[in-house]
């Protein structure tokens, strides 16, 4: 076992046991001041003679009053001692005048003065015994801490002056962001925290250059609170899951208020509830909404660690806009003055550039509805948001698609393509067999699409007239017959759904 | 005025008075002596009776008999309680009767405040000369704090009378009970006393007294009566007692009971924080009891009794005694060695800083 | 802010300005009172919310030059014994002696805790009524050892006075506090001797106000209301020093500085804190006599050089600046006493009362209730007097009732 170099301790680290815990510091110019001994001076002669280094207590003689604890301050200067330990009696003003004034650590302790020496004199003699003593304590209010703040709290009083700092994903999330700065010729301690088996965010502490010789009590301590963090993080989880079924709530009762508009006249009307406020919620207004969904719909909710995650890139970026879990995905909006024509469409760009990142790497799309008034137009606004973000499906992780750019073609969105393409298995079961399939449907989609006419296919589709009038010719021989008025619906239907279900295989 | 020196052997007349006042609080800076009556008194004294004859104790016979006469009490008790004007002189007949001797001489028992003028006034009521000698060169607190004592006198027999025509004699055996004995008849007395002690010769003064300490008062007191510019005083006092500045400040804190009390002596410790002006801006932290006691800057002992501190208001240019002091007040803080025979080994264990309860070195000795 | 008027009435010419905030509106000189004030009044714009007097030329003048108008005092000692010599039966300043005509000593006392050092001689008392009351005078000063501790002899012996001689105008020394029996008989001598001419004073003053009320200066440059000067004339001695040096402060808009006052052949200097001047109980400018009330602390200039503070320089006119300072001037209080600690604590407790007390003197006064507050407190051990023994001041300072 290799043995470890006997750091001697500082005022910082006295301070934070008994008996000098309770003890007040009224002037305390550097606390990581090394104590190298104890001195009890019940005379003025023994504080003469106090190493350099050493912390006094004054007692007796050397402890009767104003002239006395003056007259000590001035030897403690004289001898470079670390502090001078006071009690209460003989404390005064203008002593503590004097101690700033001189740089000297002045600390007054109600205790009696013998005892108090005793116990420091055994810390400052077996340190590693001092800092186990402390470890433990530390460890102690770390297990009371119920927050996150409070843990990261507890470790920079606790390890003052030395800052630590909590990062996810290298981003600081509490804590003294001085932690996570590099500082020249000092030392960064870095602890690393597992939830669930992945790594979920680390502690950063930078050591002073001078006090590099605790780098390995930090560490001890910082792993501490390891156990006291996760705890905390699994409160903050079930804390936001009620904050999400809340807010899930509270929408739903704002679109049943849309629903249901009991007297009102014109549905703008619908008062805005005062709840909408607590919950930060702004509907004054115009509403502009953005529907966030996973690229392939699922059965039902997305998992609540996927909301996690939304609402916490949706925070970063756009704190005050809301996020609310609805069915398949998540509702935001952009709330603007009702006095001003301007629809802030920029505003809404730069929020979305900046979550496109994180919705890509998620597999999630966005749509954006258009902007309405108050309560109805919101929830106008978000039945927008949600087409377009079906359409944006088409257009992979990552893509965002603005109702007004959509229009009609939202319905297609709507169509179960994926069933229909499954009928055509049955009745086109001749065109299924087909090698080349694909490029038949296309072609009789872009004529279908083109109102038949053959010219504006081949242009679309970029082949010549005679190649598109001969898949159009093979394609009925295997059963695409598309002349007949009343079947002229359903196959262009079908065309369609089986084109956009082959799209991604042919990307 | 001119400055006339005061040499070994003179008088004193009436309108010396006012300077000997003056020197008397210069060496006794705590207490503002009751100015007008005491001084009106002896003045009135002088005038009818003549001059008073100060003699050195070299200058007259050895067998002469001398008595020490001294304001014994508080200076405020004084003051509103003023003699009625026979308490020195029936002070000195009474200890007369009880040792059977004349005496052909007074002398003060301490040069300073306003028992630098009882003894004047009482010489000049009994029609003897004033010896050019006291005990202490200044004020001390207790009356065994002498020369005499150091030499091997006895204060007692004594006998103090106060204004209510009471008469109190006291001999021990032991000088140190003489004092705490004193100390209770004077409070009953209402808080002062004339005081007739220390009886001897002028042959044992020779040995055992400080002398010219008399005419000393009368010299410094016309240098403080001439000039209320505070910078070329503390440079005349320089020349004439050895008297430094050792900073000027302003008062910013007066503390009581800063110390532990030792009943046995009168007055309780208490301090005066000055923020130096100019020079290194230091703290200075005096230390009270009837005197300034000791003088500390930025903790360190820059001055401590027997050493006279005295402080200067540089507004008015005069002593500022302890009684009158406000936070706010701009104050020189000067210091004068005192005696020789008080830095001796037994001087400094009678009246040093470790007399009242500073165990320091003195400044003086390192 | 409003127009506030200080006039300052000397035996000669008297002043009077009107001043609002930092500006002097008017300037008026006169020698008839009434007119003077009549006219400041005038030339403000608006009517004036306070008018403030300074009698202490006048006063003045009738002890040093018109004493032999003043009413002859009858002066009583209360103390344990007789003076046996005649330079300390009677006061050492001729300014006080002269206004003496009869002196008279009756056995009794305390000392400076209040403890009794001899039982009030009833006997010597009935004497000595009966010889006063055979006399013409009828303004008499009583002051005995001990009073500012235990005034119970000094009261005895006024009522004793009082029933003898209903006619009587009896100032008794602990009413002013203080130290020193010289300065408190002098305080009280002259405060008996001026209680007829401050009255005749008065009455012309208000006379000449028509109706509109004032205040009269102090000592220490605060006022009081004209009732209370009548039985306390002495307190209006003195007041144009302290006057002067808040005026010149007042105009240059300091609270805290060291005025030189440069107007007069030898210019002089005092100290001003939180806007009033420093006091305090001394030999007052002019008369030459310590009184217990205090008074601005004026020394030749040739110190004016040292100092930390800002230094007002102010040539203006002396009169103005008096006016100017007693405009602007505030109700205020002061007590000096002695008292007896033994902890901390106690000091805290003395501290305290001696602060409650003075602002109640200085609401008596005229300030508003509520508004008199504590600009200085000072406590200090006297030497060579039983441990524990302290020496309390406290100043309190008010604003004028609306």
């Amino acid at each position: 076992m290799s043995k470890q170099p006997l750091a001697p301790l500082d005022l910082a680290e006295l301070l934070r046991v008994e008996p000098l815990s309770r003890a007040s510091a009224v002037h305390l110019p550097d606390p990581a001041r090394h104590v190298h001994e104890v001195v009890l001076a019940e005379t003025f002669d023994r504080l003469h003679h106090a190493a350099p280094h050493s912390l006094v207590v004054l007692h007796h003689e050397a402890a009767t009053g104003g002239w006395a604890l003056a007259a000590a301050l001035h030897a403690g200067w004289e001898r470079n001692v670390s502090a001078i330990v006071v009690p209460r009696p003989a404390m005064s003003s203008s002593s503590a005048v004097l101690a700033e004034r001189l740089g000297i650590a002045l600390l007054v302790i109600e205790d009696e003065p013998v005892d108090v020496a005793l116990t420091l004199a055994g810390q400052v003699s077996a340190p590693q015994a001092a800092r186990a003593l402390r470890v433990a304590l530390c460890a102690e209010r770390l297990a009371e801490q119920s927050s996150i703040r409070g843990v990261l709290g507890v470790l920079n009083s606790e390890l003052a002056p030395v800052p630590v700092a909590l990062t996810v994903g290298g981003t600081v999330t509490a804590g003294r962001a001085a932690g996570a700065a590099e500082k020249p010729g000092g030392t960064t301690v870095c602890v690393e925290i597992n939830a669930a088996g992945r790594p979920w965010a680390e502690l950063v502490a930078a050591v002073p250059a001078k006090n590099t010789a605790a780098a390995g009590h930090v560490e001890s301590v910082l792993r501490l609170a390891r156990l006291p963090l996760l705890a905390a993080w699994a409160q903050t989880r079930v804390h936001s899951s009620a904050q999400a079924a809340r807010e899930q709530a509270a929408f739903g009762l704002l679109r049943r208020l849309v629903a249901e508009p009991a007297a009102a006249a014109e549905p703008a009307d619908v008062e805005v509830p005062p709840w909408t406020g607590e919950l930060g919620w702004r509907v004054e207004g115009r509403n502009r909404a953005v529907w966030i969904s996973p690229l392939t719909a699922t059965d039902g909710a997305p998992a609540e660690e996927l909301t996690q995650l939304v609402r916490a890139a949706w925070q970063r970026h756009r704190p005050d806009w809301p996020l609310v879990a609805d069915s398949d995905g998540w509702i935001s909006w952009q709330n603007l003055p009702d006095s001003t024509e301007n629809n802030d469409e920029a505003g809404m760009r730069r929020a979305l550039g900046a979550v496109t990142h994180a919705a890509e790497s998620h597999a999630l799309v966005l749509g954006v509805g258009d902007a309405h008034r108050g309560v109805p137009g919101l929830m106008r606004s978000v039945t927008e948001a949600r087409l377009a973000a079906h359409v944006a499906r088409d257009g992979g992780p990552g893509s965002v698609q603005w109702f007004d750019q959509v229009g009609a073609r939202a319905a297609l969105a709507w169509l179960p393509r994926g069933q229909i393409a499954e009928v055509a298995d049955l009745c086109l079961a001749g065109l299924m067999a087909a090698r080349d399939r694909e490029a038949l449907v296309d072609t009789v989609l872009a004529v279908l699409d083109c109102g038949g006419s053959l010219s504006q296919a081949s242009a679309r589709l970029g082949v010549h007239r005679n190649t598109v009038l001969s898949r159009v010719a093979r394609a009925k021989e295997l059963g695409l017959v598309f002349d007949d008025p009343a079947r002229r619906l359903a196959l262009h239907v079908l065309c369609y759904s089986l084109a956009s279900v082959w799209l991604p295989g042919r990307s | 005025m001119t400055t006339r020196y005061i040499g070994a052997a003179t008088t004193i007349r009436a309108d010396d008075v006012p300077a000997l006042y003056e020197g008397g609080k210069f060496y006794s800076p705590a207490v503002a002596p009751e100015r007008t009556t005491l001084l009106s008194w002896t003045e009135s004294l002088l005038e009818r009776n003549g001059p008073v004859t100060l003699v050195r104790p070299d200058a007259v016979a050895p067998e002469t008999r001398c008595v020490a006469i001294c304001v014994i009490g508080s200076g405020a008790a004084l003051a509103d309680l003023p003699p009625s004007g026979d308490e020195f002189a029936l002070a000195v007949r009474e200890l007369e009767r009880l040792t059977r001797h004349r005496f052909d001489a007074v002398y003060p028992l301490a040069a300073a405040t306003v028992s630098g003028i009882a003894p004047l006034a009482a010489a000049s009521q009994l029609d003897v000369p004033l010896i050019d000698a006291d005990g202490m060169g200044r004020t001390f607190a207790l009356i065994h704090h002498t020369a005499m004592h150091l030499g091997g006198l006895s204060p007692t027999p004594l006998v103090i009378r106060g204004v209510t025509g009471e008469n109190v004699a006291i001999t021990v055996p032991g000088p140190a009970r003489a004092d705490t004995l004193l100390r209770s008849n004077v409070d009953v007395l209402g808080g002062w006393a004339a005081l007739a002690a220390y009886p001897t010769t002028a042959g044992d003064l020779r040995r055992a007294a400080l002398t010219g300490t008399v005419s000393r008062l009368i010299n410094v007191g016309r240098l403080l009566l001439e000039s209320s510019d505070p910078d070329v005083l503390v440079a005349r006092l320089a020349a004439v007692t050895g008297c430094r500045r050792i900073g000027r400040g302003r008062i910013v804190e007066l503390e009581h009971l800063s110390r532990p009390t030792d009943f046995t002596i009168p007055t309780h410790p208490s301090s005066v924080v000055i923020d130096e002006i100019g020079g290194q801006g230091r703290q200075l932290r005096l230390e009270l009891r009837s005197e300034v006691v000791a003088v500390f800057a930025d903790g360190a002992l820059a001055a401590a009794a027997p050493d006279l501190i005295c402080l200067v208001d540089v507004l008015h240019g005069e002593v500022s005694t302890l009684d009158s002091l406000e936070p706010g007040d701009l104050v020189d803080v000067l210091v004068m060695p005192a005696d020789a025979v008080w830095y001796s080994a037994e001087g400094l264990a009678m009246v040093g800083p470790a007399s009242h309860g500073i165990p320091l070195e003195h400044p003086r000795h390192r | 802010m409003a127009v506030r008027i200080g006039v300052s009435l000397g035996p000669g010419r008297s002043r009077a300005a009107a001043v609002r905030d930092r500006a002097v509106l008017a300037i008026a000189t006169g020698t008839d009172p009434a007119k003077l004030l009549a006219e400041i009044v005038r030339a403000g714009p608006e009517p004036p919310r306070g008018i403030v007097l300074d009698l202490s030329g006048l006063l003045a003048d009738r002890v040093l030059n018109r004493h032999d108008e003043l009413a002859p005092v009858v002066t009583i000692r209360v103390v344990p014994r007789a003076a046996s010599d005649p330079a300390l039966a009677r006061h050492p300043d001729d300014v006080i002696e002269r206004l003496v005509a009869h002196r008279h000593t009756v056995p009794g006392g305390h000392d400076l805790f209040g403890n009794e050092l001899r039982p009030l001689d009833r006997a010597t008392l009935r004497l000595v009524c009966k010889e006063i009351e055979q006399g013409p005078a009828r303004d008499i000063a009583i002051v005995a050892a001990g009073s500012p501790a235990q005034p119970r002899h000094e009261r005895e012996v006024a009522d004793a006075l009082q029933s003898a001689m209903p006619d009587a105008r009896i100032s008794a020394a602990h009413e002013f506090g203080g130290h020193g029996l010289a300065a408190r008989e002098a305080t009280v001598v002259l405060n008996a001797a001026l209680a007829g001419a401050a009255g005749r004073i008065l009455d012309a003053c208000e006379r000449g106000a028509r109706g509109i009320p004032f205040q009269v200066s102090r000592g220490d440059g605060g006022w009081v209301s004209p009732a209370r000067l009548r039985t306390l004339p002495v307190l209006g001695i003195g007041a144009a020093g302290a006057l002067r040096l808040q005026g010149a402060a007042h105009l240059a808009g300091a609270g805290d500085c060291r005025v030189l006052l440069d107007s007069g052949p030898h210019p002089m200097v005092g100290d001003v804190r939180h806007g009033l001047a420093v006091v305090r109980p001394q030999a007052v400018a002019g008369l030459g006599t310590v009184l217990v009330t205090p008074t601005a602390t004026l020394t030749r200039a040739d110190t004016s050089r040292v100092g930390d503070v800002a230094l007002v320089k102010a040539d203006d006119d002396a009169g103005e600046l008096t006016c100017v300072g007693a405009a602007a001037s505030r109700p205020t209080a002061w007590l000096d006493e002695i008292a007896f600690i033994e902890s901390t604590a106690e000091l805290e407790r003395v501290r305290r009362d001696a602060q409650a007390r003075a602002t109640a003197i200085a609401t008596a006064n005229g300030a508003t209730p509520g508004s008199a507050a504590v600009v200085e407190v000072s406590t200090v051990a006297v030497p060579y007097s039983p441990s524990g023994t302290v020496r309390v001041r406290v100043r309190v300072a008010g604003e004028a009732e609306a």
